[in-house]
């Protein structure tokens, strides 16, 4: 082929591409399968179904679903939300007490302007959904999960029984905040949150996180039933520089006097047990 | 390994080998892009999906995980030409209908699963194999595996490629098993395959429409 028109492409274009887009009904809703792809190489999908006469194109919970499966990192991926959906201006919408569920989603009255949402929505997911993907760097991403799993261990070997503890966990009283770990007595909460840091300025946002964390904690309705507010603190990580953390930590210490290092973590079963 | 490491606290070459493994697991298990080790070993890979397997258990009780809306349940798979632990896990949603997940994993090859079944969820996109962009996308129902490359890629057996067939395998989790164990050369003692036992079914919530108890306005 020597000569190549516009007419040769923009018909295969439309065509292939177009093909890409397929709808299947389940129940009252569409669903939606569209040309955009998740960075894991799965096709987004979008659901399309009607409330209170309002056309509602979301996400069917799966951006949240892979933003926690892929990034721990909250104030990242909120951030990342907050600014793709004022660009998008996409609604969020909570569902659920026990087992949150967080749907994206954009709401129209016409039909002709679902394609508008849809295109909307679509943007939205894969602008977050990638750059997500770049919310931490590697040794970071290796720190925090190390560290989360060694921790996760000894918490749950600490507990006293019939103490059962969750990890990860968010409360819908608490919309801002999440947990490393809680553990769960009679009307009584111990609410755990890990910091570490592969270098100083990822262990000063980790400690910040964990002071604005338990201050949310503090103002919530859950207050009077929170028993402790434990911090265990990776002394050996990397980005542990007493010095330069030194008003954070005493910050945080005016929150709760529960500050564990790493290497005194042999106290929890204590702090678990009181 | 664990036990030491909790016993001892994260010494700098035991942190670093966490760190290996975390790196492996975050790869095939969020990533899910590429294994170089099956790249490596590719006739390795091939012999041990064509081999036969044994599920070690007949029965496998689904037990449900509230936090993640769904039922699990696993039983190792007996292969010995093969180290390490070898796994089958099978997943249902407890509130989206037929919503289904068959995996194995083999831990010579990587952390993650190296085939599985999909009865629902988002379609794959597969690397361009010279038939077009068309060919690239494979919708549930379908199988995973990895290609020479090491990449994954979904693909539809020749059953799941009658849609009638397909219909009746998404629409019965006991005739997807049953598929998937042909598929997988997957055996169960003197069955064909194991038996899914749901803890939960007298309280199943599940309903076609995904956003059925979803208010949004």
């Amino acid at each position: 082929m020597t000569d190549i028109e516009c007419k040769d492409i923009i018909g295969l274009l439309r065509s292939d591409f177009g093909s890409l887009w397929s709808c299947i009904k389940r129940g009252n809703t569409l669903e939606i399968i569209t040309p955009y792809v998740y960075p894991n190489k799965e096709f987004v999908s979008v659901f399309i179904t009607v409330r209170r006469e309002k056309i509602i194109v979301s996400d069917g919970g799966a951006l949240s679903d892979f933003i926690e499966a892929s990034i721990d990192d909250v104030a990242f991926a909120e951030a990342a939300m907050s600014k793709f959906s004022d660009n998008w201006d996409i609604d969020k919408h909570v569902q659920g007490s026990k087992s949150e569920r967080i749907f994206y989603f954009k709401a129209c009255e016409k039909l002709n302007l679902v394609t508008s949402a849809i295109f909307d929505v679509c943007n939205f997911i894969s602008s977050v959904a990638s750059a997500s993907e770049l919310a931490i760097t590697e040794e970071e991403s290796q720190e925090r999960e190390s560290f989360r799993a060694q921790a996760d261990k000894v918490i749950k070997l600490a507990a006293p029984k019939g103490i059962p503890v969750s990890y990860n966990r968010k409360f819908p009283e608490i919309p801002e905040a999440s947990f490393s770990a809680v553990a769960t007595g009679t009307s009584k909460l111990w609410l755990i949150i890990y910091v570490t840091g592969s270098s100083l300025k990822y262990f000063q946002l980790s400690l910040s996180n964990a002071i604005i964390n338990f201050e949310f904690a503090q103002e919530s309705p859950l207050k009077n039933q929170i028993a402790k507010k434990i911090t265990l603190l990776n002394n050996q990580a990397i980005g542990y520089q007493p010095l330069q953390l030194q008003h954070r930590r005493e910050k945080l210490e005016n929150v709760t006097p529960d500050v564990l290092s790493w290497t005194e973590r042999d106290k929890l079963k204590d702090l678990l047990a009181a | 390994m664990v036990a030491q490491i909790v016993a001892e606290g994260p010494a700098p070459h035991l942190k670093l080998c966490i760190v290996r493994i975390w790196r492996t697991w975050l790869k095939f298990n969020l990533m899910r892009a590429k294994s170089k080790k099956i790249e490596a070993h590719f006739s390795t890979y091939t012999t041990f999906l064509s081999d036969k397997k044994t599920i070690e258990q007949e029965e496998i009780t689904l037990r449900l995980n509230t936090k993640q809306r769904r039922k699990e349940g696993e039983s190792a798979i007996i292969y010995a030409v093969i180290q390490g632990k070898k796994r089958f896990e099978a997943i249902a949603s407890s509130h989206v209908k037929n919503k289904y997940q068959f995996y194995v994993f083999a831990d010579w090859f990587d952390a993650g699963p190296c085939f599985r079944f999909d009865s629902q969820g988002q379609a794959h996109c597969n690397p361009e194999d010279g038939r077009g962009l068309k060919a690239r996308k494979i919708e549930t129902p379908h199988f995973h595996k990895f290609n020479k490359d090491g990449v994954e890629i979904a693909f539809h057996s020749a059953e799941l490629q009658r849609p009638s067939a397909a219909e009746a395998i998404v629409n019965d989790i006991k005739s997807g098993i049953k598929h998937f164990c042909q598929e997988g050369c997957l055996t169960c003692g003197q069955n064909a395959y194991p038996r899914l036992i749901s803890e939960q079914e007298l309280m199943d919530l599940s309903s076609d429409d995904p956003l059925n108890d979803v208010s949004f306005l």
